[in-house]
């Protein structure tokens, strides 16, 4: 989990593309505010989350806490990430915010974006499987996640059906070891 | 730089290193463990979570893009992990040829000669039959679909007591219920005076035997100490000497290879098969909604290993088949299931992890692949993994995947897809496999040329240098490979009491 993701070399390629493309960007975008900007990338990020999974509420604490989690690779894309997203509703629906696209939209930017070729699949692939992950194991937040797939963190004792010959098929052993 | 003198050092506190540490600490030598990763305090370390950060700690993983070997570092290695599950491996595994007609295994070991030596194991790790009334759901569904289609399924061994069945096995038992080595090898062996050393990595070891000859100083013989074990301590630092007259290494089958690459330098004798003729007792998985006649199983509790086997494929295929029962950790760590023609993710992939708990099944086979894989010294001191997706295996995976697939189709399930991931959340490309049965790096063999031990566990050209755990074992053997390791160090141990006395 500690491992770069990407060489160096992509990294920089990756800066590189997107300097060119911030170039194209309205003035007040390059120059916002690093606090308005976090709070801009939240909201992106969140309504990211909502894409993969439709279900959340994106007011959910705890809800992206593992993209700011140092342990995960993923602090040093989430401008990337978010920017991008920002971008795509631009050139595509000419909103500024991806935030404030429908979910029919925002998913059609994700779905193109996942199937990219290159860097750009790869951070959202990596990005989806971040927030799968942290929400049904329920990581920051043990209940929403964890519910939706019928999971109690907690402590609890095995459950059987009484009828043990109903399933019980036919032994090939004494003892369970094999011969 | 702080030297210690013991009779014995063993290296590692896992499935291996048990019978060595106590057995020859009871028979009067004076024994040392030293493990590479923390001490273990299963009332104070072990946890109920599916936090990564937690499991990571002690779980670690090779990967190349086609194999993940996972292993442990910690006191106790991987029983403190494992899934409980104990069985013999069964007589046909120890007639295994390598492709020129060599017998895999040496010094006619068979099941008829380690029988005595497994059943030391079961006493040790409490082994008994799976009770009927604890299968889980999903051990019983499982059975279910089986004997629908006519198959034989038995109920498998598991080394515990008083288990709740709160589904935690792999992330360490908070209920000291499992049988790992923490309560009863390792405690037993402190009890007659051995002394444990955890955070101690060895780095290297060296024949002092061989030293003294290369100088001429004075014959073999006189050397009392003949090993040196090159310890760091992995929390400070500090570089701290082991010397002893038997050096057992137990470290794992990655960590004993990466010992002895680290070792290539002070051990001119060794052989050049280290880290080669690596089994990974070949794990494919399949997994199915379960059709509407059918009873929910259920994914997160009851024990680890849903508790129910079919051996029906072990001889007439080399596989062994069960269900799996994964916690959500486990799953969307390593895999992203969808169905076909839908997404991994968005509304379609709620739709299908609703139904995670109650209404999927995933079977798993583990197969008697041969020893493809290989361990390679990498940068610094680092070791990498390599294994070639060849015709055999590419067949192995397709045959497996059939039998698995119509076990699922025949009772009217619809299959899932299953796409491995890595940690980074990218695909695999082509054929992955994952592991925790990684066997044979050191393996036995009659010479020098096609292994690095003897039959009786001793490193060819080092007497008095052993390997007692998984890097020994040189095949794959279907069935979980714990109680086999633990049984043949048993056995090595054994022969050094003997040649002792």
């Amino acid at each position: 989990m500690r491992e770069k993701l990407y060489t160096r070399r992509q990294t920089l390629g990756l800066m590189a593309s997107m300097a060119i493309a911030s170039s194209c960007m309205p003035v007040k975008v390059i120059f916002n505010s690093g606090r308005e900007t976090e709070k801009n990338d939240d909201k992106t990020l969140r309504a990211f989350t909502k894409v993969i999974i439709p279900e959340v509420q994106c007011d959910e604490p705890g809800l992206i806490e593992v993209y700011y989690d140092g342990y995960y690779p993923f602090l040093k894309y989430i401008r990337i990430l978010a920017e991008d997203l920002d971008n795509a509703s631009r050139k595509n629906y000419q909103t500024d915010r991806f935030s404030d696209l429908n979910l029919t939209k925002r998913t059609e930017i994700v779905e193109q974006k996942l199937t990219a070729k290159g860097l750009t699949s790869a951070i959202y692939l990596a990005a989806a499987y971040l927030i799968q992950l942290s929400y049904f194991t329920g990581i920051y937040s043990p209940e929403k996640g964890c519910d939706l797939i019928g999971f109690q963190c907690e402590d609890q004792v095995t459950d059987s059906y009484p009828d043990i010959t109903y399933f019980e098929g036919t032994p090939q052993t004494i003892d369970g070891n094999p011969t | 730089m702080e030297t210690n003198y013991f009779d014995v050092t063993v290296v590692g506190s896992g499935f291996g290193a048990g019978p060595p540490a106590l057995r020859l600490q009871r028979a009067g030598l004076s024994t040392v463990v030293l493990e590479k990763g923390p001490n273990i305090d299963p009332k104070k370390d072990l946890k109920i979570t599916q936090d990564p950060k937690y499991l990571l700690r002690y779980l670690k993983s090779l990967k190349s893009d086609t194999l993940t070997m996972n292993y442990v570092e910690g006191l106790g290695g991987g029983s403190v992990f494992f899934e409980k599950v104990v069985l013999r491996a069964p007589e046909f595994v120890f007639h295994q040829k390598d492709s020129e007609g060599h017998p895999l295994w040496p010094g006619q070991i068979n099941r008829k000669s380690l029988d005595p030596y497994y059943k030391i194991g079961e006493v040790m790790l409490r082994a008994h039959q799976m009770f009927p009334e604890r299968i889980p759901k999903t051990g019983q569904v499982f059975s279910l679909l089986m004997k629908k289609l006519g198959y034989s399924v038995d109920r498998a061994r598991y080394s515990d007591s008083h288990c709740t069945g709160c589904g935690y096995c792999v992330f360490g038992c908070t209920h000291n219920s499992k049988e790992s080595l923490l309560v009863n090898y390792l405690p037993k062996a402190v009890d007659h005076g051995a002394i444990i050393h955890t955070d101690k990595e060895v780095i290297e070891v060296r024949s002092l035997m061989e030293e003294s000859r290369q100088l001429s100083l004075r014959s073999a013989g006189c050397v009392p100490y003949r090993f040196e074990s090159i310890a760091k301590d992995t929390r400070t630092g500090e570089i701290i000497k082991y010397r002893s007259k038997y050096l057992v290494l137990a470290a794992s089958t990655i960590g004993t290879a990466k010992i002895l690459f680290n070792s290539r330098k002070n051990l001119s004798d060794l052989s050049s098969q280290v880290g080669r003729n690596v089994a990974i007792n070949g794990s494919v998985k399949a997994a199915a909604i379960l059709p509407a006649w059918c009873p929910d199983a259920d994914m997160f509790t009851g024990q680890s290993h849903p508790g129910m086997v079919s051996y029906e494929f072990l001889k007439s295929h080399g596989i062994m088949i069960s269900a799996v029962k994964a916690m959500p950790l486990q799953l969307f760590g390593t895999a992203r299931l969808s169905l076909n023609g839908e997404k991994f993710w968005g509304e379609d992939h709620v739709k299908l992890m609703k139904k995670l708990r109650r209404r999927i099944i995933i079977l798993d086979a583990h197969g008697i692949t041969p020893p493809r894989a290989e361990l390679r010294p990498s940068k610094g001191d680092s070791i990498q993994s390599k294994m070639k997706i060849d015709c055999d295996l590419t067949k192995y995976y397709k045959q497996t995947r059939e039998i698995m697939d119509s076990i699922l189709v025949d009772n009217g399930c619809q299959l899932i897809n299953i796409d491995y991931v890595n940690r980074k959340g990218q695909n695999y490309q082509d054929l992955h496999f994952f592991t925790s049965h990684q066997v044979g790096s050191c393996r036995m063999a009659e010479n020098k040329d096609r292994g690095v031990v003897n039959s009786q566990g001793e490193v060819f050209g080092y007497p008095g240098m052993y390997v007692t755990d998984g890097a020994a074992v040189p095949t794959s053997t279907g069935v979980n490979v714990s109680l086999t390791i633990l049984a043949n160090s048993e056995r090595i141990t054994n022969g050094i009491l003997n040649s002792i006395k």
